[in-house]
């Protein structure tokens, strides 16, 4: 029991992920890692309603969570979910450990190059990915279980011109 | 200021669409309706500018809004219901099909103009967001 699945999805949890994701991994927590959202008391509100029932939902900042992860071990099988690879990549170099992360969705916005369908990187979010491949961390991008499976390495280096 | 009670029909991909599309063969085409829909590309931020947008164009001249999502679980809903929460005159809807909306949208083009109402007896067929998150919050 612990971390099944780490994902990238700056839509965090939302239809694809209450109901493909946490019923194929036997999901029985997400825990949602941000900054921002952790301070958003309305965006805590939305997502206590998205959830399945029986599933329960935390939000923590990033720093505290790497300082829980090593003070508790987590017993419940475990999703994670990042809205962004600078937020992942700093938990692995907190040393939370997991050998796989699954790209959903960091969608275009400006400033954002895009590199795949539904994801977009910053030059500093590219990077990231690169360290996270690094570190020897599997990064794959994947909407739903199921659909078709990009590796990151493929796509990292490119620049999908004109198009959102 | 019209009386009317103004709608907004979104979803994930092009239901929204299909659905008001399909409500205006059978009821013929009602104002007051905006449709946002989101694609698998659409950031948050695209989904909130455009309910905004459309709330605000129904302010005009509506006194309430409803909102009518396709998943609770769905970026629909969850912008849906963060645009509520900053509003006081929005009622969030979760689960349509054309059943529902022929029924609520001809009764209020028949001049129902009280949301509670317009929802009366549709209570048992779709899940409403404002009471989920009042029960929550007790």
């Amino acid at each position: 029991m612990a971390i099944e699945l780490v994902r990238i999805d700056d839509r965090l949890i939302h239809g694809q992920i209450a109901t493909t994701w946490i019923n194929d991994y036997n999901i029985e927590q997400v825990l949602i890692i941000n900054d921002d959202v952790v301070k958003d008391k309305m965006q805590q509100s939305v997502i206590s309603m998205t959830a399945p029932a029986n599933v329960k939902v935390k939000v923590f900042g990033v720093d505290s969570f790497i300082n829980i992860y090593h003070k508790n071990p987590i017993k419940r099988r475990t999703m994670i979910i990042l809205t962004n690879s600078i937020d992942a990549y700093k938990l692995a170099k907190g040393g939370v450990k997991f050998p796989y992360l699954n790209v959903g969705g960091m969608r275009f916005i400006n400033g954002r190059t895009k590199i795949a369908t539904a994801v977009s990187v910053t030059p500093e979010e590219r990077q990231a990915f690169k360290d996270i491949i690094g570190l020897g961390i599997d990064v794959k991008i994947q909407m739903i279980p199921r659909d078709d499976i990009v590796n990151m390495e493929d796509v990292i280096d490119k620049d999908v011109e004109g198009e959102r | 200021m019209d009386q009317k009670i103004g709608i907004i029909i979104t979803s994930h991909g092009k239901y929204c669409f299909g659905a008001v599309d399909s409500l205006n063969m059978i009821i013929g085409r009602s104002d007051y309706i905006k449709t946002v829909s989101v694609t698998p590309t659409s950031s948050v931020q695209d989904i909130e500018e455009q309910m905004k947008h459309a709330y605000d164009e129904l302010s005009q001249d509506c006194k309430e809004v409803l909102i009518f999502t396709d998943l609770i679980c769905g970026t629909p809903n969850n912008v849906a219901v963060k645009l509520m929460m900053e509003k006081d005159n929005i009622t969030v809807i979760t689960g349509y099909n054309l059943a529902i909306l022929v029924e609520i949208i001809n009764k209020r083009n028949c001049g129902c103009n009280d949301v509670s109402e317009l929802l009366r007896d549709e209570e048992e067929l779709f899940r409403n967001s404002n009471r989920i998150l009042k029960k929550e919050g007790e």
